[in-house]
């Protein structure tokens, strides 16, 4: 509820971003349980995040991600 | 007499068994290698007494300015050539540099990055230590990031910015590792996380948005693209 409300205080419209913010802390919360959260330079870790958009666990973050979307248009 | 010679032989008996007896126990002490016994003094020392005490002493030179120097991050991080303040830079040379630092960070730090992140007048400004917690941090930096989330308007400036903004989501971001080893972070992003949550917004929004319209223009029908899309 928190999350909402700070979602609202800043701009409604951009609430479905928060989605995807959301997504990559998960993607994060993986990456640093190898202990590489800060390791990995940027160009490196997008590549990693798209292949983690290809492991179930992804797959599944990303469509949570997409309704939560339709549910904040 | 004889029986008096009878119990000196016996008490001298006694006193003699007494006294191996003794010196059999107390001789496996002495027999204990001493090196141990030495390291051991020269290891276990509280760090409140290596931080007072003479290297001459017994402390390690090395141990000593070791413990002192943990416990002066801002010194260690200007050593290495660290600078606040870059926005959302990381404030080290490079990322090689921030990584070689990142990796001496421990829960003791937590403290004092957290004190340093705190000073901070801009969101932006806290990224480079949102980073360094997602190393060492726990619920201590998820509590003052889940604040930090909480408490923005107003505080950091325009929420518009698009480098609040990204700062912003960078909170998120750095709750993810923290949520490693804090409890408070896991219980937020799941909270976070709840499609009920995110339908309730839903219907927050359209009821904000629906009192605003109708406070604009009360005779004004109301249509589904008012709620939909207010501000195109």
């Amino acid at each position: 509820m928190e999350l909402i409300n700070t979602m609202r205080q800043w701009q409604p419209q951009r609430a479905k971003l928060w989605a995807g913010a959301l997504v990559d802390a998960v993607f994060e919360y993986e990456v640093a349980l190898r202990g590489d959260s800060v390791r990995i330079g940027f160009i490196d870790e997008f590549t990693e995040f798209l292949a983690w958009g290809k492991t179930d666990t992804g797959r599944k973050w990303k469509q949570w991600s997409a309704e939560m979307r339709m549910l904040a248009d | 007499m004889k029986h008096k010679i009878l119990v000196g032989i016996l008490a001298c008996g006694l006193i003699l068994f007494l006294y191996t007896g003794v010196q059999t126990d107390t001789e496996p002490k002495h027999l204990v290698d001493p090196q141990p016994v030495l390291q051991r003094s020269d290891s276990i020392v509280a760090p409140s007494q290596l931080l007072e005490a003479d290297p001459a002493s017994g402390a390690s030179n090395s141990t000593l300015t070791h413990l002192k120097t943990r416990a002066r991050l801002k010194e260690r991080l200007v050593s290495e050539g660290f600078r606040s303040g870059t926005g959302l830079r990381s404030g080290f040379e490079n990322d090689a540099e921030e990584w070689k630092f990142v990796q001496t960070l421990g829960p003791a730090d937590e403290d004092e990055l957290l004190a340093m992140l705190l000073e901070q007048n801009s969101l932006s400004n806290r990224v480079q230590f949102h980073r360094m917690l997602t190393q060492c941090g726990g619920d201590k930096a998820a509590q003052v990031i889940i604040d930090t989330i909480k408490s923005q308007t107003g505080r950091f400036g325009n929420p518009a910015e698009d480098h609040n903004y990204y700062a912003l989501h960078g909170c998120l971001n750095a709750l993810g590792p923290i949520s490693t080893r804090s409890e408070i972070a896991r219980r937020f992003l799941r909270e976070a996380a709840d499609e009920e949550y995110w339908k309730l917004n839903r219907q927050n929004i359209s009821n904000h948005m629906r009192t605003a319209i109708l406070h604009q223009n009360p005779s004004r029908p109301l249509r589904a693209a008012d709620i939909l899309r207010p501000w195109s």
